[in-house]
């Protein structure tokens, strides 16, 4: 902190060591751990005075494609077919289809993007239109949507900034189709591709 | 013959009545506690705010009218703010220049007779005020260097008025249409539409109506009054079964909103039966940005009901001038028109208010408010003449009378001591308030009623231009006021915590005082410099021996230090009608050196026939004197030294008196402890009075 | 070290001596250069960083920014070999530009297009099963001047070989795996649906196809340029048994019948990228 006089010795003064150590204390104490803004030069500081993760962290994973317990192993055996899950498995609602387990980040500003690709078998969306639904939760907290995604294959990005407290932290994806009607085929009814996420976490 | 000695072991501070303690003081100045041996030491003087520097940028050469001190993180951001020549600056020393950034211009530059601008920091926002100017906010981080003063934004404190209504387009009755009106809009949803979305009933020959208002959010999170509503949009379907989606154009804030919100009616059509004046929640749009907005919230997913009219009003006050936090509200007095009465806002929201809250004072002979200070489970509210108490919770809060006839004018001389309550300056002594209302009777004590002559002096007139603050690291209220007619402060009483006493100081021009995080008193320039030469700005109150600088051919040079009197209690040594004679004063001093220090006296009240004896040596008298700076080599055998208790003795060639007393007047250092007088008294006694 | 120790101070008593005098303050030269230890927990404020006003690129996190925009227009025909040499695959927006990029930073590539699909007729080898018909738009770059682009890490050119066949006289199938196409957007030619009975085939209308890639460095390159390209048809299938690595979502580089069967036109191109520190 800045300081001023603490100690003054006149001329004639006696030679007193409680004085000196007063004035030479104060600046001491300042040097060590006490330098603040008010005894640094301005605009000198770069990336080599800084500390790993003193203002944040990036996080990259690449997570392959959707691999849940209700893969149909009937499905991908012909040109157009993926191997993934179908209505002989699923019948509708959420289904987590990542997790990832984050750590190193303090508490601050999340900035998330989930990309991949969607595949989506829309051969009956006359009579049930077909449509992907994805949702990313962070900590359990729903943080971003995407609503409804009619088109039979696609690639699209999910982006999200929150708030968040330090880790460790759990990110999840949940996606889901509609539930079956009438008329439907076995095929797989959709999948992900590609997964890939970016985490930035900021804190200063 | 006797010879006896009167000795006082421990110097108290100053007395101003008649008669005096033996240990009191007639004139005690500039001096403070010296924490080692408990005496009093005048090492004081103060220096520029920048050390070392050769100009006294930035500061301009006015006076400081105000300052104010924030910090966080236990001072390692700090930051001043100042106001001179009716510009209020931040003080931005943390660059490799120290320079000064515009908060905010043309302001009023206060009168004698006014006290300066007010301040308060709530959560991060830092308000003021000044009852005249916009009452208006700030924050103080993030801050940049390189972009000047873009950091700093002044926000305005409360709504100012109502939003501007929103207007409602109207919908195209026939979608086939390929031509829309200018102010009509044709977003439809089908009758299955599965999602539901869509205003109106998607009937035909049904009257649909729909209102709007909206209501700004500002970054503090408050949300203003609600606007005014818009017009009504009304449709009946000739043929089609759908619902719309209407566009409503929103108005645009001013810099501090970061959000609008949109409410509206239920559909009032005559075939609904829902009242067209409860307005819902639709949306709120988070930006400051887009000018209209597309509803398309079914009347089934609207949601809580709005504010009433009367949650939420335009700022009360424009021209308040004072701030009070307690129990989490903003209180604010309703300015110099209007000033028995007291605002108070929503809690942890400064800038929103209801119609409601609002208290009224009491009785006129109190006067009007000046000041407001929060303390323990209460709020004082300090009137000319009286002080009232706030109590309660919001928003049921209660003001009381207090004390009657105990008023000030001094605003920001209130403050919290340790040990003492709340002190203030007021017309005739320096009052404390010590209460706890749940436990006990409240204390309000005048402080100095031993110190009549100085307050016979105080300018009443421009008593709002006196300041204090209480030091930790000082361990002393000083609070500087105007005597003798002064519009300036020019004298200052302090009181020190460890000896229970007071002191006070002259030659220190303080017209705002702050203390920081460390505990060192800053204050800025009572008066304008009357060149540039001279000293202006801000200075720190520290063990400099100086009094400040000034720039002296082309140079900064440091002026001569202050003066340091002190004068005994007039003694009477036992009994005032004995004639005695003085042969000794001896000083208990802590050596101090080769300083000397000469001694004056004085007898039976006289002020000009004073005698004087021969300077003396702070060193002990019958040892080998201690080593000094300027005479002393190193490495001879010579060995670090502390002030030693010693006394000194010197010798008073007095005429018989009745009273004694001894006078120091100096520049150089010294610790003086207590004292003795040696004297005889030969049994003379006074004699007859005079007549006529 | 950066803590200054007062190892003999002055004290009652103790002699006047230029070497403990001097001593007292050595210790502090010994002490230089400052380092954490000396800085008071938040003393550090954004002006003594070494910021940079117009653009944001200190290095301190973000390292470098850009961006490219292309108007001009390109058509791509679909590839009509079943086997090696394939139709070559188009350039859509070439990029040239100097960039380091460090071992452990962070680079994250952003791209947009126009495009429009059209179809004369939907034939071989597209049916009513093959739900999935696209184009890829993927992503390359050039490590050294002038020299060869190549796909950027995990990412294909959809000429992999990735499954040899068994069928004697069989065609091998060659395109890209799942795990080969970080860098990759799909754009979808066709809508086939169910329709009262019978299977029809919707060409996808006029979009606009978003990608991006991110990847942290794991050894120093130096970029001369980012490319996007195009080929197509794919369709998708399950590599049940793929030349390399587990069976796995994959997408086969089909033969059309005539190279104007299926075209995709691109427009207007963006592409943006950022390097950022890790931490």
């Amino acid at each position: 902190m800045k300081k001023w006089t603490e100690a003054y010795p006149r001329d004639n003064a006696i030679v007193d060591y409680k004085q000196f150590n007063q004035g030479y204390n104060a600046y001491k104490s300042s040097f060590n751990g006490g330098i603040d803004r008010t005894m640094t030069p301005s605009e000198t500081f770069d990336k080599d005075i800084v500390k790993d993760k003193a203002f944040h962290y990036i996080v990259i994973k690449r997570r392959g494609d959707m691999d849940v317990p209700q893969t149909d192993s009937t499905t991908g055996t012909t040109l157009g077919d993926f191997r993934g899950l179908s209505y002989n498995t699923y019948g509708g609602g959420w289904l987590t289809v990542d997790e990832i387990d984050l750590t190193g980040m303090k508490d601050g500003m999340m900035h998330w993007e989930f990309s991949s690709h969607i595949y989506n078998n829309v051969y009956h969306s006359d009579d049930n239109p077909k449509s992907v639904s994805i949702r990313l939760l962070f900590d359990g907290l729903e943080v971003c949507s995407l609503y409804q995604v009619p088109d039979p294959v696609i690639t699209f990005r999910m982006v999200c900034d929150f708030p968040y407290t330090a880790s460790p932290n759990k990110a999840t994806v949940q996606a889901r189709s509609v539930s079956p009607s009438d008329r439907e085929n076995d095929k797989c009814l959709f999948t992900l591709l590609s997964m890939q996420h970016l985490f930035i976490g900021r804190w200063r | 013959m006797n010879d006896t000695n009167n000795k006082v072991d421990v110097l108290k501070g100053l007395f101003e009545k008649y008669p005096q303690p033996a240990d009191s003081l007639q004139e005690i100045v500039n001096w403070e506690v010296d924490p080692y041996t408990g005496g009093w030491t005048n090492k004081i003087g103060y220096e520029q705010y920048k050390t070392g520097a050769s100009t006294f940028t930035p500061f301009g050469q006015q006076k400081i009218d105000s300052l104010f001190y924030v910090q966080r993180h236990q001072g390692a951001q700090d930051s001043i703010l100042f106001e001179q020549g009716g510009i209020l600056y931040h003080l931005n020393d943390f660059v490799s220049t120290i320079k000064k950034e515009v908060l905010s211009e043309d302001r009023t530059i206060p009168l004698s007779s006014e006290v300066g601008t007010q301040y308060c920091q709530v959560g991060r926002f830092i308000l003021y005020t000044n009852g005249y100017d916009r009452p208006s906010k700030t924050t103080l981080w993030p801050v940049t260097s390189y972009v000047s003063s873009s950091y700093l934004i002044e926000y305005p404190l409360g709504f100012d008025s109502l939003p501007p209504a929103p207007v409602v387009w109207g919908v195209e009755e026939n979608p086939a249409s390929a031509l829309v009106g200018g102010d009509k809009s044709s977003i439809w949803f089908y009758l299955f539409d599965p999602s539901g979305k869509g205003l109106g009933i998607p009937e035909t020959d049904k009257e649909n109506k729909y209102k709007y208002k909206v209501t700004f959010v500002n970054h503090a999170g408050a949300e203003s009054p609600l606007s005014t509503e818009s017009n009504t949009v009304e449709w009946t379907l000739a043929t089609l079964t759908i619902r719309y989606a209407l566009v409503v154009e929103i108005p645009i804030g001013s810099n501090d909103v970061i959000a609008r919100r949109v409410y509206r009616t239920k559909n009032f059509g005559k075939d609904t039966g829902n009242d067209g004046d409860i307005y819902y929640f639709v949306a709120e749009i988070p930006n400051n940005r887009d000018d209209f907005f597309i509803d398309d919230v079914p009347d089934a997913a609207l949601g809580s009901e709005a504010q009433n009219d009367s949650d939420s009003i335009p700022f009360p006050s424009m021209k308040c001038r004072y701030f009070g936090l307690y129990k989490d509200c903003l209180f604010i007095d309703g300015g110099r028109d209007n000033d028995l009465t007291l605002y108070y806002s929503y809690p942890a929201q400064p800038d929103k208010y209801a119609a409601l809250s609002f208290i009224t004072l009491s009785h006129r002979q109190g006067g009007g408010l000046t000041g407001l200070f929060s303390y323990f489970n209460h709020m004082l509210i300090f009137r000319e003449y009286s002080i009232d108490i706030v109590r309660g919770d919001y928003p049921n809060f209660k003001a009381t009378n207090l004390t009657q006839y105990i008023g000030t004018t001094a605003t920001n001389t209130i403050v919290a001591v340790a040990g003492l309550g709340v002190v203030f300056l007021s017309y005739d002594g320096i009052y404390r308030i010590n209460i706890n209302l749940d436990y006990g009777n409240p204390d309000v004590d005048n402080l100095t009623p031993h110190l009549q002559d100085t307050f016979q002096k105080l300018n009443k007139d421009s008593l709002c231009k006196a300041t204090a603050v209480y030091s930790k690291k000082r361990r002393e209220y000083i609070v500087h006021f105007p005597i003798d007619g002064s519009p300036v402060n020019n004298y200052a009483l302090v009181y020190h915590t460890d000896k229970g006493s007071w002191s006070t100081r002259e030659g220190i021009p303080a017209g705002s005082l702050i203390v920081n995080a460390g505990g060192d008193v800053l204050f800025g320039m009572n008066d304008d410099a009357p060149n540039s030469n001279e000293q202006h700005g801000i200075m720190v109150l520290s063990k400099k021996r100086a009094a400040g600088s000034s720039i002296q051919g082309g140079t900064m040079t440091d002026n001569l230090p202050l003066v340091s009197t002190m004068r005994s209690a007039w003694l009477d040594l036992g009994d005032p009608a004995v004639k005695k004679k003085i042969h000794h004063v001896y000083l208990f001093i802590a050596t101090g050196g080769d300083q000397d220090i000469p001694l004056q006296y004085y007898m039976d009240f006289n002020y000009n026939s004073q005698e004087r004896t021969t300077a003396l040596r702070q060193q002990r008298p019958d040892f080998e004197d201690q080593v000094v700076y300027d005479k002393v080599q190193l490495d001879n055998g010579k060995f670090w030294e502390e002030p030693l208790i010693t006394t000194i003795r010197y010798d008073v060639h007095s005429a018989a008196c009745s009273h004694f007393q001894w006078k120091i007047n100096t520049q150089a250092d010294v610790i003086v402890i207590g004292y003795a007088i040696d004297f005889t008294s030969a049994g003379m006694r006074v004699i007859q009075g005079k007549k006529l | 070290m950066s803590r200054i120790n007062n190892t003999n101070p002055p004290g009652r008593g103790k002699e006047l001596t230029s070497t403990a005098l001097n001593q007292v303050f050595t210790e502090v030269n010994d002490a230089f250069p400052m380092n954490a230890e000396n800085v008071r927990n938040e003393g550090l404020d954004q002006p003594s960083f070494d910021l940079d006003a117009n653009d944001g690129k200190s290095g301190i996190i973000l390292v470098a920014a850009d961006e490219d925009q292309n108007n001009s227009s390109i058509s791509i025909s679909a590839n009509t070999e079943q086997e090696p040499p394939f139709i070559s695959s188009t350039v859509i927006h070439t990029w040239n530009f100097l960039q380091i990029y460090a071992t452990n930073q962070i680079m994250r590539v952003y791209w947009q297009f126009e495009n429009e699909v059209s179809a004369n007729s939907y034939g071989s080898p597209i049916d009513a099963d093959t739900n999935a018909v696209t184009w890829p738009v993927w992503l390359e770059w050039q490590l050294s001047s002038g020299g060869a682009w190549t796909p950027v890490p995990n990412q294909s050119d959809f000429e992999d070989l990735i499954q040899t066949t068994t069928t004697p006289g069989g065609y091998d199938i060659y395109g890209a795996s799942s795990d080969n196409t970080y860098a990759t957007t799909f754009v979808s030619q066709v809508y086939i649906h169910r329709h009262s009975a019978t299977t029809d085939y919707d060409t996808q209308p006029a979009r606009t196809g978003y990608g991006s890639w991110i990847y942290k460095a794991d050894q120093n390159y130096v970029i001369y340029g980012l490319r996007l390209m195009c080929r197509g048809l794919l369709i998708n299938f399950f590599n049940d048994n793929p030349d390399v690595g587990s069976p796995i979502n994959s997408w086969y580089l089909v033969p059309s019948s005539a190279s104007d069967a299926y075209t995709i036109t691109i427009d207007a191109s963006h592409i943006a990228y950022m390097i950022m520190e890790e931490q």
